[in-house]
């Protein structure tokens, strides 16, 4: 095992080995003594990644929105006609994709054969297969798809509120795209977006189940085709710090209003700030708006929220925004509290109680991801491509101090950069 | 994985899964009484106040911080149903002792608090629950019924079962109106927790590192039941179709959905299910699954088409979203999915998938805390004594023509259409 780096975290019990594949793939493989055995390949490349180019092109390609989506539907294809489901199914896998704005994502998970299924799911997403036939079929299936979030006020409202926070930002981006872009894709777009993207070194593979290190390098060794560095330049319109919209509203067939407040945060692109920023985060999210949070409290006593309500933040490679979410019948009245508790916590901090037990909690939700294969792959392939490691975010959390907060919140939830989307009931015809 | 059976008292039963290969140790106590129109709402009111707070941590705030300390031990009440079968439940889960920095009796602490959720709520002067606690959790569960047709793919597959179980029990299971709730008070639902507290059958279910003979002493310390005579809980189930019904209705979408309602009579009860749920699996369950490859893949017809069941019950919906112009062509796609089925015209291939998928999906029970307490209930309540490993054995074993004889008990009993579509002339 001499080419694999081996990680442990004794605290949670738990160790991966890592290894770069010669390939130009990072490998990592996370024992388990489950029955069921989980692998996720991801590659850096998702719906925020409209205008591009290697170093080899001349011109940067602008593509229709949807793209990366409508790859991740295609890429089951294959040349012999063969559906990719029915190949994993043969040897009892079940497999999986899914795309965000920066990822795209293949997967399965299986009780048996494992090497079998690992090398389907490593051949077939270097074997794509795009025809003006199957890509005019899966225009139908996507279209379908378009249209079932066209209907789902909770994709409505969080896609609206990024238009209110992005002038150019690709973020704002709807992953699925709308039916007029997606007619516009072809197999030409769609081979010159997986010839740059889908590179080995643009992407990371993580198994975890009970399998060890050397069988899923023999796999690799045995499938991989070695992949020539690419360095891909990315084009994105100068994004200026202020929002677009500070209030976007939308009527939808919903009971009472719902609601995302988002604030538009600071982009940072090396890892290791990313990792901070996420720890810190975490803590402070769950200070103020979690369940034990008295904001929580006061406001659903009050009647000013209802148990729908959550508060996350997301920090992508080329977007950053905090949202608090919810459904209650006054958003605006909401908007005005959450950022009067801001103001009041960037003067009066919070006890070093709330400040322990909020660590404590993600201490404890980061040990409970461990209980599942898929949660631990999906985690580290999520972390990875973003240059991090899972494995460092319990320590990463505890490392935090309560200055270290205090900086960040007075950095974070700007209320000039906040943001208000809604999508209220139909009004009386 | 050892599993090991208790009575704690009469009518109170326990079941211990002991493995290692969690960070977390779960314990879920569900008290079962028959589902009713009458009842339904106080049961679904009673673990929603219950989980709000307790006698000794009167506010919210007070309970949530208490549960915090304990590594964020999380503590729920909800109401579930399989079949006639109304569950009202607690869970705790909390992460097991060996990964705690400090704390000892990490599990016992837990429970102590899970205790006091359920037996030693905050109740008022006239001995009823807080009555501002009360009205608060009757609008959120107001706000619940409205907020039904948020979810439009749930909305007309609830829909849908509401209107094939019309005038049968099964049909409270899905709340659709707001006035049942309006009107409960502090003194009705307090008369409804006493009665199910001490008379209804009690299933606890513990997933976890702890050994079995462990868990009952603690559960028997810490937890205090009463003996109660385990009445049987019966769900009446419908073997073949009633009338025809086709149903069509309006709202404001894009995407129509179309819901297919069918009585297959097969139950968890019946010693042959698991040819259904090889049927399941074939039929609609997976991305190699008749109506995936043909509906979906070679019709280009829809992005989801799948069914859902009740396996006590004995229903199945087919739900997929669709043009609302490709209505007739998709319900005769699906149906003739179903008789290809009925008809045997099932290649070897589609067999072994199916059979793989559906013993892939069992054996991945074992590896999910809450999948593993559910299957065992789910069982346990039609007295059903299979274990994950003799079904899984059974599905091995199974025929195409067990498949064939599983769909041929199929029957469609009505078709839903809820579209944005303007009445066609």
């Amino acid at each position: 095992m001499e080419n694999f780096t081996l990680k442990e975290n004794a605290r949670i019990g738990e160790k991966y080995y890592y290894l770069k594949h010669k390939s130009g793939l990072d490998i990592y493989v996370v024992p388990k003594k489950h029955l069921s055995s989980y692998a996720i390949i991801g590659t850096r490349y998702g719906a925020s990644d409209r205008s591009f180019k290697t170093e080899k092109d001349e011109d940067f390609l602008t593509v229709p929105d949807g793209v990366a989506h409508f790859l991740e539907h295609k890429l089951f294809e294959s040349e012999d006609g063969e559906d990719t489901f029915a190949r994993f199914a043969r040897v009892g896998g079940n497999a999986n994709a899914f795309t965000g704005s920066n990822q795209t994502c293949y997967l399965f998970s299986t009780t048996e054969n494992f090497n079998e299924n690992l090398e389907i799911l490593l051949d077939f997403v270097q074997s794509p297969h795009f025809t003006e036939e199957n890509v005019a079929k899966e225009q139908g299936i996507i279209g379908e798809e378009i249209k079932m979030y066209e209907d789902d006020p909770n994709w409505r409202v969080h896609f609206n509120m990024l238009e209110g926070l992005y002038l150019n930002n690709p973020a704002k981006v709807n992953v699925c795209g709308t039916v007029e872009t997606i007619s516009k894709i072809t197999p030409e777009i769609l081979y010159r977006c997986y010839n740059t993207f889908y590179n080995l070194n643009n992407m990371v593979l993580c198994v975890c189940g009970d399998v060890d290190a050397e069988t899923v390098v023999s796999v690799a060794d045995r499938v991989l085709k070695p992949a020539e560095k690419v360095s891909i330049i990315r084009h994105s319109e100068e994004e200026p710090e202020g929002i677009n919209q500070a209030f976007v509203s939308e009527e939808g067939e919903v009971a009472m209003p719902i609601y995302n407040i988002g604030f538009k945060e600071k982009v940072l692109s090396d890892p290791s700030e990313l990792l901070k920023y996420k720890a810190e985060m975490e803590i402070l999210m769950r200070m103020m708006f979690s369940k034990s949070s008295e904001f929580y409290n006061d406001s659903y006593e009050s009647g000013l929220i209802t148990p729908w309500f959550s508060a996350w933040s997301n920090a992508g490679r080329d977007a950053s925004y905090s949202v608090i979410s919810g459904s209650a019948p006054n958003p605006e009245e909401i908007f005005e509290a959450v950022k009067a508790e801001i103001r009041k916590r960037r003067e009066s901090f919070f006890d070093l109680d709330s400040f322990e037990r909020a660590k404590r909690c993600i201490y404890a939700e980061t040990l409970t991801d461990f209980n599942s294969t898929s949660s631990v792959a999906n985690a580290m392939v999520g972390f990875a491509l973003n240059g991090n490691d899972f494995f460092d975010f319990a320590d990463a959390v505890s490392a935090v101090s309560v200055d270290d907060l205090k900086k960040r919140l007075a950095e974070s939830f700007e209320p000039e950069r906040a943001v208000l989307s809604v999508v209220v009931p139909f009004s009386a015809e | 994985m050892k599993i090991s059976n208790y009575e704690v008292c009469e009518g109170v039963k326990l079941t211990v899964i002991q493995t290692d290969k969690f960070k977390t140790d779960e314990l879920s106590v569900s008290f079962a009484v028959p589902l009713k129109k009458e009842t339904v709402v106080l049961d679904h009111l009673v673990p929603e106040v219950l989980s709000h707070s307790c006698k000794d941590y009167p506010t919210q705030l007070e309970f949530n911080i208490a549960a915090e300390r304990l590594y964020a031990a999380d503590l729920e009440g909800y109401a579930s149903n399989h079949g006639e079968v109304q569950l009202i439940n607690f869970r705790l889960n909390t992460i097991n002792e060996s990964f705690a920095f400090d704390e000892k009796e990490l599990f016992s602490k837990a429970l102590g608090l899970f205790s006091k959720m359920i037996y030693e709520p905050l109740l008022d002067s006239d001995g009823f629950f807080d009555k501002e606690i009360v009205e608060k959790k009757k609008k959120d569960l107001c706000d619940a019924v409205r907020a039904r047709k948020n979810n439009k793919t749930r909305f007309a597959s609830s829909r849908a079962v509401e209107l094939l179980c019309e005038g049968e029990d099964y049909a409270a299971s899905v709340l659709s109106s707001t006035e049942a709730v309006e009107c409960v008070t502090a003194k009705d639902l307090k008369a409804r927790y006493d009665e199910v507290l001490n008379s209804s059958p009690v299933y606890i279910y513990f997933v976890g590192a702890l050994e079995g003979e462990k868990v009952l002493a603690k559960v028997k310390e810490i937890l205090p039941f009463t003996p109660r005579t385990a009445e049987k809980l019966v769900t009446e189930v419908k073997y073949e179709a009633g009338e025809f019904r086709r149903i069509t209705e309006r709202m404001n979408i894009v995407q129509s959905k179309l819901c297919l309602g069918f009585r297959s009579g097969m139950t968890l009860a019946q010693d042959c299910y698991h040819n259904f749920v090889l049927f399941l699996e074939l039929f609609g369950g997976s991305p190699v699954s008749k109506l995936f490859v043909n509906v979906r893949e070679k019709m280009s017809l829809c992005y989801y088409c799948s069914p859902i069941g009740d396996n006590t019950k004995g229903i199945m919906i087919v739900s997929s979203g669709i043009d609302g112009k490709n209505r007739e062509k998709a319900e005769k796609a699906i149906l003739q999915q179903l008789e290809a089925v009925k008809q045997g015209d099932i290649s070897d291939d589609e067999f072994e998938s199916a059979k793989k998928s559906a013993v892939g999906a069992l054996l991945e029970v074992n590896d999910d805390q809450s999948a593993l307490a559910r299957w065992y209930r789910g069982r346990a309540l039609v007295s059903n004594k299979e274990t994950l490993e003799s079904f899984t054995e059974k599905i091995l074993k199974a025929s195409k023509e067990d498949v064939v004889n599983a769909a041929k008990g199929v029957s469609l009993e009505m078709v839903y259409f809820l579209t944005g579509e303007e009445e066609r002339a």
